[in-house]
C-alpha cells in the first residue's frame, strides 16, 4: 500500500493510498465532502451508505468488501463510487484525477450521447453506434457543400 | 466514420468520399437527426466514443487537418490513455425552442420536396427555416449550396460569396 496523489475537480484529497494491483483506497469522509455526497448510517444496516441527492450507495453490501479500515479511518474503494457518482477517474503515472460529471448538461466527456442511427453512404445498410460497443469510434460529421 | 450532413441526399455526398479513397465506414444523415439530437449547428464536428460508448471529448468541432491532434487520435486509439484534448464547451442536451422546433419542421418537409425534384418549393422552405434559426448553419449553407451552387461546387468554396450572403439575409432575417 502506497500513498497517491489524487484531486477530485483540482482539491486534493489527503490520505488516498494505492493497494496492491493498482486499486485506489480514499478517506471515507473526505472523499465525500469533496464530492459533495453525505456519510450516512442507514437503519438496520451495519455498514455506512454513501449518499447524494436521491441517490445512496451502501457499502459493503452483498458480500464485498468496499471499505477497508486503516489505523482507525475508513477508507472506501474508488471502484465502488466511481460508476453511481458518474466519477470520471484518469489515472496517471504519479497521480489520480477525479472528474464529477454532470449527468444532466449534455455532451461532455464521461456522459454517454444519444444513440445514431444512420445508413450507409454506399449500402444504405442501417448503422448504429450501438453495434460499435466495445470499440473505440470516432464519428467526424462533414459536408459538401 | 464519417457521416455526411447533407440534405441533398447520397448522390450528392457519395464522390466526395470516393475521390477522398476513404477505407471507413460513410454514414449519410440527409434529415439531420445528428444536428437535431445533438443541439449541433455547424460542422465539422467530432464524437469520439470509448469501449462503452461514453464520450471521451466534448462534441465539438474538430480539425482532422491538425496534425497533432491527428496523432492524439491515433495514440488514443491504440490504447493510450485519454489525453487533454484541445477542447471547446460542451453543448447541452436541451429541447430545442419553438423557433428550432418549426425551423426542423420545414427542414424536414424541403427535404421532402427536394426528394421529389421540387426544388423551388424546397427552397422555400429552407429560406423560411433558415429565417427561424439564423444561426443553424446546418440549415442555413445548405439552402446556399442548394440555391447558389456554383458557389460550392465548381472549384474552391468561395467565402467571400459567403460573407456577401450573411449581409443580403440580414435584412430578411430581421423582418422576422
Amino acid at each position: 500500500m502506497q500513498p497517491i496523489a489524487l484531486t477530485v475537480e483540482g482539491v486534493p484529497v489527503d490520505g488516498s493510498v494505492l493497494e496492491d494491483e493498482n486499486k485506489v483506497l480514499v478517506p471515507l469522509d473526505r472523499f465525500c465532502e469533496v464530492v459533495r455526497a453525505e456519510v450516512k448510517v442507514l437503519d438496520g444496516l451495519p455498514y455506512p451508505a454513501v449518499c447524494k441527492g436521491d441517490l445512496c450507495i451502501p457499502l459493503n453490501a452483498a458480500d464485498v468488501a468496499d471499505t477497508v479500515l486503516v489505523s482507525g479511518k475508513t477508507l472506501v474503494y474508488l471502484d465502488a463510487l466511481t460508476e453511481p457518482l458518474s466519477l470520471r477517474v484518469q489515472t496517471y503515472t504519479d497521480r489520480i484525477e477525479v472528474k464529477m460529471v454532470d449527468s444532466t448538461s449534455g455532451l461532455g466527456p464521461g456522459q454517454k450521447p444519444p444513440v445514431i442511427t444512420l445508413p450507409d453512404l454506399f449500402t444504405g445498410e442501417s448503422i448504429s453506434s450501438s453495434d460499435y460497443l466495445g470499440r473505440k469510434v470516432v464519428f467526424y460529421m462533414w459536408a459538401s457543400w | 466514420m464519417v457521416i455526411a450532413q447533407d440534405a441533398q441526399g447520397a448522390e450528392v455526398a457519395r464522390p466526395w468520399v470516393e475521390q477522398a479513397g476513404g477505407t471507413y465506414r460513410a454514414l449519410i444523415d440527409q434529415e439531420n437527426q445528428v444536428g437535431k439530437a445533438y443541439g449541433l449547428k455547424y460542422v465539422p464536428v467530432g464524437i469520439l466514443l470509448d469501449e462503452t460508448g461514453q464520450l471521451v471529448r466534448s462534441v465539438n468541432s474538430v480539425n482532422i487537418d491538425n496534425e497533432d491532434f491527428r496523432s492524439e487520435l491515433e495514440r488514443w486509439a491504440g490504447g493510450d490513455p485519454v489525453p487533454a484534448w484541445m477542447e471547446g464547451s460542451a453543448p447541452a442536451l436541451q429541447d430545442l425552442t419553438p423557433e428550432e422546433e418549426e425551423a426542423d419542421a420545414r427542414f424536414q418537409l424541403g427535404v421532402i420536396l427536394l426528394k421529389q425534384a421540387k426544388k423551388d418549393e424546397a427552397i422555400d422552405q429552407f429560406r423560411a427555416a433558415m429565417v427561424l434559426d439564423p444561426e443553424n448553419w446546418l440549415i442555413r449553407k445548405q439552402l446556399w449550396a442548394i440555391e447558389s451552387p456554383d458557389a460550392f461546387y465548381t472549384g474552391d468554396v468561395d467565402y467571400a460569396w459567403q460573407k456577401e450572403q450573411v449581409s443580403r439575409e440580414a435584412e430578411l432575417i430581421g423582418k422576422k
